[in-house]
């Protein structure tokens, strides 16, 4: 107990984790987009008010992995009752429901679909948590001041420190020579 | 905001022009030397024109659905205000004003009426207490009054809004528009009944002992489809003729894909409805459907279509790459309208010997199960003979071809785009995320 009163505070040392550009306007950010793929930068993003087109081929992001995660959830469904259903119907507890079958393939469809669906739409709904790295409550870009009008009209484009093509005069430049308006540092 | 402009680019092409005649000229020899081998095969098979007449009706089907669903694809986009189709609807429009030459060529289903519906015999009527109760709506007075109702809407629908379309080529007008869309609610509706109740009367009556409420749906589902099979298609050949080469994209495609694969798969969940509530309750007056359709080869056929129609292009058509991809999605498109057409097929043409006479004798006559089937067995095949299967052929290619021709007809009276409707930049700039 009495250790306690002799611990420092432990006051972490901002670190750098990259530079915040602000665009005015859909355009330039595109192109500034292209221009920063073409120029080799990994680690860094574009954060908008609105869904912006072609952006994802300006950026040169590969299609998501989700869709396939979404099937394998609902095969996953779909087989589990096709399985489950003749092996309790048919095999562990034989009952005769309504004249049918033992296996009655066409009773157990409904249950396959419904499955399915709810297979699908469970692996969908995590696997975009997992790959978005959801829930995520604090990001060294609500720091900026700025930062807080990405929701209404900013758009910015940050690149992060760790980025093998980072150096900060040379990216910063880079940035206000693709028309930046302003070119902030983040320190988190 | 966006500095992409969209142009009518003076390269586009928006006319047929020199693809017109051959169209009309090609269709129209096709489809008049097919009807007559057809015919002439009809004749030498000296069946009465029985296999005939169920040919040219499963043909004739076909390309009632297409145009059908044509004028579904284009109420549909005034009813939701769609601007994504602007660029193919005039396809649609045309392919939808199909119905006055569809209603002409029924001329030999008239003549061959008796012959078609078995519900016309008297005798026949009258050895079921149940069929007697359904001689108020199946009589031919009634059913030539629903058809020429059906008939009237379809070609007063198909008309009035293929014309009203054209003539906003000249002035761009915005209240027509508004007009189109005002008249496409009742006209979603009337078109989606009618369809329902051509479902009942032009197929479910073929079998008139036989009912089931999920067939005219399943009938419809194949009406939903069909365009979206066919617009491809035509967009595609356009294209690589040089027409509309800048206006329609790789983002049109991937939307008339992924409609074409809802459809689809709403195809598979209607029927398999259909299945399991027959197969569930057992009751011999709907199971006699899926009996003539499990027997010999027709056991094949529902099998195929169970695969052809639902679980290969499940996957086959799943992805978005494969939607974007001009090839691909024609490659599915075709065999997709040929499972269209093969379900056509599998529900009219089991029964075109099971209601003769000697069909019913040989059944009547059987009373042991196995000697039943036996005997259902050896008058199912016989549509499938090699002949049986060529007029069906030139059935196909010979209605096809008026089609075509008559399709190409109107292609030609106008431009192959609503070249000023208001939502067409909207159109051409669309982009799926």
């Amino acid at each position: 107990m009495s250790t306690a009163h002799n611990i420092e505070p432990v006051v972490k040392e901002p670190q750098m984790y990259g530079l915040l550009a602000e665009f005015h306007d859909v355009q330039t950010l595109l192109d500034a987009a292209v221009a920063l793929r073409k120029a080799g930068y990994k680690k860094w993003d574009c954060y908008t008010p609105f869904p912006v087109h072609g952006m994802d081929k300006a950026m040169g992001i590969r299609p998501s992995i989700l869709p396939w995660i979404a099937l394998a959830g609902a095969l996953g469904g779909i087989f589990t009752i096709l399985a489950l259903a003749p092996l309790c119907n048919a095999f562990l507890y034989p009952m005769i429901f309504s004249g049918k079958p033992y296996w009655g393939m066409p009773g157990h469809i409904p249950m396959a679909f419904a499955l399915g669906i709810l297979g699908g739409t469970v692996f969908v709904v995590h696997g975009l948590f997992v790959l978005a790295r959801l829930p995520q409550f604090y990001h060294p870009l609500f720091t900026a001041e700025r930062f807080r009008r990405v929701t209404d009209d900013g758009m910015f484009i940050a690149i992060e420190a760790t980025d093998p093509s980072y150096s900060p005069s040379a990216t910063s430049q880079l940035l206000t020579k693709l028309g930046a308006a302003a070119v902030e540092e983040i320190r988190d | 905001m966006s500095k992409k402009i969209i142009q009518l680019g003076p390269k586009d092409q928006f006319y047929l022009d020199e693809l017109g005649a051959p169209l009309i000229s090609g269709g129209l020899i096709a489809g008049i030397v097919s009807l007559a081998a057809a015919v002439g095969l009809g004749a030498a098979i000296n069946d009465g024109w029985r296999q005939f007449l169920f040919s040219y009706l499963t043909a004739w089907l076909l390309f009632f659905i297409i145009s059908a669903s044509s004028l579904f694809f284009v109420l549909g986009h005034h009813l939701f205000r769609a601007s994504w189709s602007v660029v193919v609807r005039r396809l649609a429009e045309a392919m939808s004003c199909n119905f006055i030459p569809l209603l002409v060529l029924t001329i030999p289903l008239l003549l061959g009426f008796h012959k078609i519906f078995i519900w016309t015999h008297y005798n026949y009527v009258h050895s079921d207490p149940n069929l007697v109760n359904k001689t108020s709506y199946l009589n031919v007075p009634f059913f030539m009054v629903r058809s020429v109702i059906y008939f009237a809407f379809l070609i007063g629908l198909s008309l009035y809004f293929r014309s009203m379309s054209v003539a906003q080529d000249q002035d761009g007008s915005v209240p027509r528009m508004l007009q189109l869309q005002k008249q496409a609610g009742w006209g979603f509706l009337a078109v989606f009944w009618i369809m329902n109740f051509a479902g009942a009367d032009y197929v479910m009556s073929l079998q008139p002992k036989w009912l089931s409420y999920m067939e005219p749906g399943f009938f419809f589902s194949g009406v939903g489809m069909a365009v979206y099979a066919v617009l491809p298609l035509v967009a595609i050949w356009f294209q690589r003729k040089g027409k509309l080469t800048q206006s329609i994209t790789t983002e049109h495609y991937h939307d008339l894909g992924k409609w074409l694969y809802g459809w689809a798969m709403f195809w598979a969940y209607i029927g398999f409805a259909q299945y399991m509530l027959i197969w569930y309750a057992n009751v011999p007056k709907e199971t006699t459907f899926f009996l003539l359709r499990t027997v010999g080869p027709w056991m094949i056929i529902t099998i195929a279509l169970l695969f052809g129609h639902f679980i290969v292009p499940f996957f086959g058509l799943m992805s978005r790459h494969v939607k974007r991809h001009k090839g691909l999605l024609a490659f599915w498109c075709l065999w997709l309208l040929f499972f269209t057409y093969l379900d056509i097929f599998w529900q009219v043409q089991p029964i075109v010997w099971v209601n003769t006479h000697a069909g019913l004798t040989a059944v009547a006559n059987n009373h042991d199960p196995y000697t039943l089937l036996g005997a259902v067995e050896k008058i199912v095949w016989k549509p499938l003979d090699p002949m049986s299967l060529a007029i069906d052929a030139l059935c196909l290619v010979g209605i096809g071809g008026l089609w075509v021709a008559h399709t190409a007809y109107l292609l030609r009276r106008s431009a192959l785009m609503p070249i000023r409707d208001p939502k067409l930049a909207e159109s051409l700039a669309l982009e799926n995320f």
